[in-house]
Formats: structure tokens, C-alpha cells, sequence
């Protein structure tokens, strides 16, 4: 990048947000986007990924579309946006009012931002009012979630692909995203159909988490070790369990020991897990015992610990949940609690979750003969990830096809498994075991690298001083008066 | 009143006839021609629709408990029925004060509109102007930005809170139960309890708890709609059920006031016949003027309500043998018709609070 572009990005940077440096990696991103290259950014959690989408457009002028898979995450940019005072912003989503779309629709042109998710792409109408526009460039968010590796794996967004098949004269495409491996990249890639996209993969290393690995026979020496260790130092902390009745298990001993802690799982009520979250957001709860439902969009940024209670079952997965600490850059921890039995666990329930190719069939008939799609999942006894899998491969393949699909991913899921196993069984320092299973190597050591190089839990860590006292309920007046400010 | 004792009462009220998934149906409020029949033969209104997310085991944990302490047993044939300890325990349980069948679950969109309201004022009080909404429901939250822009324009905190603490004042309920109720709202660094940490510190259950809630919303609810003030009557806009019919059923009346027969109708909707005449049930149920004599001689009628009276029952098994002549269809538009005309002779009329609310004393 020549002195000028450097000058001119930087001037954009003061002028549109005030600040007067780019955050590490932001700026090649941004000039590759504003040069017209297809992009794909893998940025860590908390790089300020944002911006590499909101910046390009002032200097290219027209519209972005952002497409984005979770319309919660959606919700939140668009409100994030209006915050800093931008007006030029809508979502096209299907939470709109007839009304409110069609005020959408009629303002199109005008709009800097646009957001909308993959389903509203291929309504026929609203893709030609969209390809109307002067698009500046397209943003996939989240964009591992469109490679059937990752796991969160949403065939929805593979619709982009179809939208983007119809474009004559295709803007660029910027996918953003926090972890992909080698493979997703490539599924990204060739999903949205790049050409030779420019790269900037920016390893998953965060220096400031020091890593643990704990090995344990069984699952009490676990639980043994985490009501005796969260006795001795405090959090806030999560702890991922691989069921919800771990979940309960753990937390109600917590909580016997007056560590403050709650469940966070599928089967509570969604209005508890708000709740929840609140509380942990506000420092009333300090321990989360979490299925691998917590964390997306939860922003809490002096989270000082994680703790893995099982082995997740791929390095991305685990690496987004440990990025969850130390978000403002204080020094935090992330600990894997190990026993030998665990690698069959995880492999048993990553390929108890995919159906087996009977059972494709067998879905595949139920959908031939009408029956409503959420109904055979439950005949099948199949999660809903798995069913949004199946169904959409079934549409596309045929029964036959998309059962021999299911083959193929389960055996990847034994793989990606396999390999977590080698990470947690391996020696050598666990930092540079972790950043392998991407293929890079740690650019520095920090102090507190990792229990293998020698960590000092007492230069990590807060110890823990007095009780918690648990609040008791007080007199509706007094409570409604202090929620109200009065 | 305990989760438990609602259930007793409301098998109290299906007289033996029915099994106990008549009851769970019920409390979840199923749009089934069999279970709006129900409600309406036994008097069920107040429970139709109590618990709209009602797990089968929480329920199933409640009847085996009632089985185990004897208060209620099972027929051969499963149906269930109170026992003599059953019977006097339903006669002390004091009176219900739910209103399903009015708000049908409904009563949680007040309850979400409320909380985000509550959490709005008490950042915005704070002076801050963003945080993560307690209800993530788009509707809800674009509901309450109007509100916002318009009645709650230039209304002070302490106003706001007075509106709210005179309302619950007036539901005249104990000071425990509405500390209960309140410690689910959510506001500036204090955030609401989650049913299992509010068991906890009441060591009530869970389900007690819920039914409460429920309770007291509703509770709440026929209060303001007897004496609105602005900000409640505002929250609380649209949650009382406008027709007593379903949706779909809705559309097939339509199109049968337009002339279309049965047949007919099922062929544009593109419904089975067993819906058709699912609705049509619904219809008679709801409607006193449902033309039953297009579907059934008079005679027919009269035959059915005598020999129900005879038997004492209600049941189609029964009927159908002592009428082999007679569909099921045409059994239970009849049924209907009777369900209707009991209602009229002075029965336990709780719960159908169909007449419109007094305009009361606007602020």
C-alpha cells in the first residue's frame, strides 16, 4: 500500500469515527474492499471486524448490503449503527410489518447500509429491487456459518449463492469472520463465488488468555477440581458443559458453595436465559454453566476465565468459546478439564446429531408424502441443526445423494474429533498445539502462556475474599421505586 | 393456588368422563374441536390456554402426585375421577381467579410489553441509552418505541412508576405475592429472577410459581380493563381475545355465511372434512343461533338431550350406541347445543367474562 492510500484510509478513519489509528488488520482489509478485490477477512473475536465493512463505503459512495444469517445479530448492528448517529440504515428482514417493508422498499436507494438475511434475497421482488442499486459491495457476516465444515452450519446462507449466481455485474464480496479453518475458507470461497480473493487470515491467537490443560480421571475428579478451584479464585467465568444436565448438576453445587452462579441451556424458557445473561452481564451472577447455546452476541468484556468441563468437538469451536475472555484485554484464562474417556463422548454425540443414511431415507419419504418438516424431525429424533442440514441437502440431492453427504460429514466430524483429541493428549507448549490445528505457529510467547511452558495461576487470577451474600426478595413498592429511578 | 390444586379442580370438573390428556390439552390452550368442547360442557374457561408452554412432564409429575396421595384415581378404561378425599379437597380449594379462555396466553405479550417498558424508563432514567432489551421480540420492541413516542412523551419516571404501583395496588392482592411477581422485571443493574432462583429463595415450586404469575396477570388484567389508565390500558391493547373462534375456524363461518357448503368449503381451502367439521363444532359452540336443524331433525335434538340426561353423561361413545343412526358430527353439533343451553341455566359462570369493559374515570 503506497503513502497516499495509507494517508487518505487514515484520513477516512478520523473523519468517520474520530479515531486516528486502525486497529490491527483493519486497514489491509479495508483497502482491499475499496481497491475492488474479493475478500475474505478472518479476524479474532474482538478485532473490531465492523469497521472493515463500515468504512469502504464512504469512500466508494452507493449502498452496502450486508447479509447476515442470525437476525438477532442483525437487530443488534443495525441499533449499534443508529447509536453512532448513522440515519442511512435499514434491515429488510422478515420481522417487518407490511407497512414498514414497504417504507423500506420505496427508501431503497437512499439507504448506506442495507442488512438482510439470505431467505428475503431470493424473493423474486426484492431481488430486482436490490439489483437495482449501486451496490459499493456485498458482505457476507459470519461467513463460516455458510461452510457446511462449521459448525454452525446454516444452509440458508448458501442461498447467497444462488443470488449471487444471477448478478451480471457482480460487486465485490467482503466475508468476514472470526474462526475458519482451511477448509471453510475454501467452502466460503467457492460458495460465494470469489475470484481469487485477497486473504488476510490473522491467526486465532489471543495472548492475553493463558492456556491449561488439567487431566483428570473421570468426571468427578472434574467436578471435584471445579468446586474446589472456583472456591479459591474468582471469575467471572464459563464454564461449557456437554448436556444440560451437567449444566444443572454444576451449578447447583456452585451455588451450595455461595459462588453465584446459574445454567444456561436450551430447555430453560427463553425469558430465564435473557435473564440470565443479564444477570451475568451485570455482575450479579459471576459463573455461567453453559451448554454451547451461550455466547453468540454476548458482549461482556472482563470475562477472566473459561472452562472447558468436556472436549469440544472441533479446534473452531473451542477456540471461539476460549475467545470469549479477556475481551478487554486483561489477562484471563482458559482451562480444559481432560480425561481419557471424553474423546468417545464427543464423538458419540457429534455423530449422534447427524443422521444416519437409513434415516435420510426414511425423512426422505416422510417429505415425499407431505408430512411437515419440524414433525419428521421429531419422528427422527433429530436436533434442529441437523434437521436444517438434511432438509436442505434432501432439496438439492435426492435422497440418495444427500445420504452418501451424511457419510462424508460424519466421517469429517470423526476427524475434526480426532484431532481435538491429539491437541489434548499432545505435549509441548498447548498455545502453539492450539494455533496447529489451524496451521500457524504463535508469533510471540507470552508470560503466562500456558500450563505446559509454566503458568502462575496467582498472576491470572483474582483470589477469591468474601462470601457472596444472596439477596432476598424485597417489597414490590421499593422494587418497582428502584427500577424506576425513584 | 398450587398447580396441583388446579389440576384437581379442573378434573373436578370433567366429572369422570374424560382422561387426563383432556386436562393438559386444556392448560395449553389446543385449538382442537375437542378440547374448545370441553371447555365449553364443563365449564373450563378459566384454565383454556392457562399455560400455553406447558411440558407434558411437569404435567405428567403433577398427576402422578395426585394419583400417589390418593386424591385422584383412574377407570379401567383410564378415564379419571376424584376420589371421596379428592372430593373434599376441590370443595376447600378457594375460588379460581384465572381467565384463560379471555387472554389465552396472550397475557404474556402484556407481560413482555411491561417489562421492556420497565427496563427502558430505568435506563433511560439513568441516563442510559443503550442496553440489551429483556424481550427480543421485534414486535414487541417496535410496540413499545411507539409507546414511547407517544403517550409516554414528557411523562416523568415518577409518574410512570405511580401509574404502575396504583394498578397492582388495586388487584388488592398480599404484599408476598406482588413482591413475586415483581421480582421478574428487569432494570438498571438489577435484573429479574429466573423461575428456578425465585423457587429457590420462596422454596415454592416452579410450577406454583408459574401459575401465579399467570394468575396475577390476569387478575391484573380484568382491573384495568374495568378501570383503564393510559400507559396500562395501552400495555395491555389487544390481549383480550376478540371472537371466541380460532383463526381457521374463522374463515370456514366466513365462507359458509356466504353460501358455500361443507363440501365446498373443503375443496377451497383445500382442508380435510374432519376439519371442516371440527369447525363447524367450534362454530355451534360459539354461536347461538347456529342453524343445528340444516344438519339434524329437531327431533333429534330433543332424543339426545333427554337420553344425556338419563345417563348423565356427556360422552359420544355412549350417545353414539343409544343413536347408531346419528354421525358423530351430527352427536357432537348437538353436544354443542346443550353445552350452550346448561350454560344458560344458572351454572358456574367463571371465567367468561365476555362483557365489554366499563369506560372508566380517564386520566
Amino acid at each position: 500500500m503506497d503513502m497516499t492510500m495509507r494517508e487518505s484510509l487514515n484520513s477516512l478513519l478520523k473523519q468517520v469515527t474520530g479515531f486516528d489509528e486502525f486497529r490491527e488488520g483493519q486497514e489491509e482489509v479495508i483497502h482491499s474492499v475499496i481497491s475492488g478485490h474479493d475478500t475474505i477477512a478472518v479476524l479474532p473475536t474482538g478485532a473490531g471486524k465492523s469497521l472493515c465493512y463500515q468504512l469502504p463505503v464512504h469512500a466508494l459512495g452507493g449502498t452496502v448490503l450486508i447479509v447476515s444469517p442470525l437476525l438477532s445479530l442483525m437487530e443488534d448492528q443495525v441499533a449499534q449503527l443508529k447509536m453512532k448517529g448513522e440515519k442511512r440504515v435499514a434491515a429488510l428482514n422478515s420481522f417487518l410489518t407490511p407497512k414498514e417493508r414497504a417504507e423500506v422498499l420505496a427508501n431503497l436507494g437512499r439507504y448506506r447500509y442495507l442488512f438482510t438475511s439470505p431467505e428475503m434475497l431470493v424473493q423474486p421482488y426484492i431481488s430486482g429491487r436490490i439489483k437495482q442499486l449501486r451496490l459499493a459491495y456485498i458482505v457476507a457476516d459470519e461467513a463460516h456459518c455458510i461452510s457446511q465444515w462449521g459448525f454452525d452450519f446454516r444452509p440458508d446462507y448458501l442461498r447467497m449463492r444462488e443470488w449471487l449466481g444471477t448478478l451480471e455485474d457482480r460487486p465485490p464480496v467482503l466475508a468476514l469472520t472470526a474462526t475458519a479453518s482451511e477448509k471453510a475458507i475454501r467452502d466460503i470461497a467457492d460458495y460465494l463465488l470469489m475470484e481469487q480473493p485477497q486473504m488476510f487470515i490473522h491467526p486465532p491467537d489471543r495472548p492475553n488468555i493463558a492456556m491449561e490443560i488439567v487431566n483428570l480421571e473421570n468426571r468427578e475428579e472434574k467436578t471435584e477440581w471445579i468446586l474446589e478451584n472456583l472456591s479459591r479464585w474468582k471469575g467471572p467465568g464459563i464454564i461449557y458443559v456437554q448436556s444440560r444436565k451437567r449444566a444443572e448438576e454444576l451449578s447447583d453445587l456452585l451455588r451450595s458453595r455461595k459462588v453465584r452462579t446459574a445454567a444456561f441451556h436450551a430447555g430453560m424458557e427463553n425469558e430465564d436465559r435473557i435473564l440470565v445473561q443479564h444477570q451475568f452481564l451485570n455482575g450479579e451472577l459471576e459463573w455461567i454453566c453453559a451448554t454451547n447455546a451461550f455466547g453468540m452476541g454476548i458482549n461482556k468484556s472482563d470475562i477472566r476465565w473459561i472452562i472447558h468441563d468436556h472436549l469440544p468437538s472441533s479446534a473452531a469451536q473451542y477456540i471461539q468459546e476460549v475467545g470469549r475472555a479477556g475481551r478487554d484485554g486483561g489477562q484471563s484464562l482458559a482451562t480444559l478439564l481432560y480425561s481419557r474417556g471424553d474423546a468417545d463422548t464427543a464423538v458419540f454425540i457429534a455423530v449422534d446429531d447427524l443422521p444416519e443414511p437409513e434415516t435420510v431415507r426414511f425423512i426422505g419419504r416422510c417429505m415425499a408424502e407431505g408430512m411437515d418438516i419440524v414433525e419428521v424431525g421429531e419422528r427422527a429424533g433429530l436436533s434442529e441443526t441437523a434437521l436444517r442440514v438434511v432438509s436442505y441437502w434432501l432439496e438439492r440431492l435426492g435422497t440418495e445423494k444427500a445420504a452418501t453427504q451424511m457419510g462424508w460429514l460424519a466421517e469429517a466430524k470423526r476427524k475434526e474429533i480426532i484431532s481435538m483429541v491429539h491437541f489434548a493428549e499432545g505435549s509441548g507448549c498447548i498455545r502453539s498445539r492450539a494455533l496447529g490445528l489451524f496451521g500457524y505457529s504463535p508469533a510471540t510467547r507470552p508470560a503466562q502462556c500456558c500450563s505446559e511452558c509454566g503458568i502462575d495461576h496467582a498472576r491470572i487470577l483474582t483470589g477469591r475474599t468474601s462470601e457472596g451474600n444472596t439477596p432476598g426478595l424485597h417489597g414490590w413498592r421499593e422494587r418497582i421505586n428502584s427500577l424506576f429511578g425513584v | 393456588m398450587s398447580f396441583d390444586d388446579i389440576l384437581l379442580n379442573i378434573i373436578s370438573r370433567l366429572d369422570g368422563e374424560r382422561y387426563k390428556h383432556a386436562a393438559f390439552h386444556l392448560m395449553k390452550g389446543k385449538r382442537s374441536g375437542q378440547t374448545l368442547q370441553d371447555t365449553e360442557y364443563y365449564r373450563l374457561h378459566p384454565f383454556f390456554g392457562m399455560l400455553p408452554s406447558l411440558h407434558s412432564n411437569d404435567f405428567d409429575l403433577a398427576y402422578r402426585r395426585l394419583l400417589s396421595s390418593g386424591l385422584i384415581a383412574e377407570e379401567e378404561d383410564k378415564t379419571v375421577f376424584l376420589t371421596t378425599a379428592g372430593k373434599t379437597r376441590a370443595a376447600s380449594i378457594g375460588p379460581v381467579r384465572l381467565n384463560g379462555w379471555v387472554y389465552r396466553g396472550m397475557e404474556q405479550l402484556f407481560f413482555a410489553r411491561l417489562a421492556l417498558t420497565v427496563q427502558t424508563v430505568s435506563h433511560l432514567s439513568a441516563g442510559d441509552r443503550t442496553f440489551m432489551p429483556v424481550t427480543t421480540d421485534p414486535v414487541v420492541q417496535r410496540e413499545v418505541r411507539h409507546l414511547f413516542a407517544t403517550i409516554l412523551r414528557g411523562r416523568t419516571p415518577e409518574d410512570i412508576a405511580l401509574e404502575v404501583r396504583n394498578g397492582l395496588e388495586a388487584t388488592g392482592l398480599g404484599d408476598d405475592r406482588l413482591s413475586r411477581f415483581v421480582s421478574r422485571l428487569t432494570g438498571k443493574g438489577m435484573s429479574g429472577l429466573t423461575w428456578r432462583q425465585l423457587s429457590e429463595l420462596t422454596s415454592m415450586p416452579e410450577m406454583d410459581l408459574k401459575v401465579e404469575w399467570v394468575e396475577t396477570l390476569h387478575i391484573w388484567l380484568d382491573g384495568i380493563a374495568e378501570r383503564p389508565t393510559p400507559l396500562l390500558s395501552a400495555l395491555s391493547q389487544g390481549v383480550r381475545a376478540e371472537s371466541p373462534l380460532t383463526g381457521s375456524a374463522k374463515k370456514t363461518e366466513e365462507l359458509y355465511r356466504a353460501g358455500l357448503s361443507m363440501e365446498e368449503i373443503s375443496q377451497q381451502r383445500n382442508l380435510k372434512m374432519s376439519t371442516i367439521e371440527d369447525h363447524f363444532v367450534e362454530i355451534a359452540i360459539n354461536d347461538q343461533k347456529f342453524p343445528l336443524h340444516k344438519f339434524t331433525e329437531t327431533e333429534n335434538v330433543e332424543a339426545v338431550r333427554n337420553e344425556a340426561g338419563r345417563l348423565a353423561t356427556r360422552k359420544l361413545s355412549v350417545l353414539k350406541r343409544s343413536f347408531p343412526g346419528l354421525s358423530y358430527f351430527q352427536l357432537r353439533l348437538i353436544l354443542a347445543r346443550l353445552g350452550k343451553e346448561d350454560g344458560d341455566d344458572g351454572h358456574d359462570n367463571a371465567g367468561k367474562s365476555e362483557q365489554p369493559a366499563q369506560t372508566g374515570h380517564r386520566i
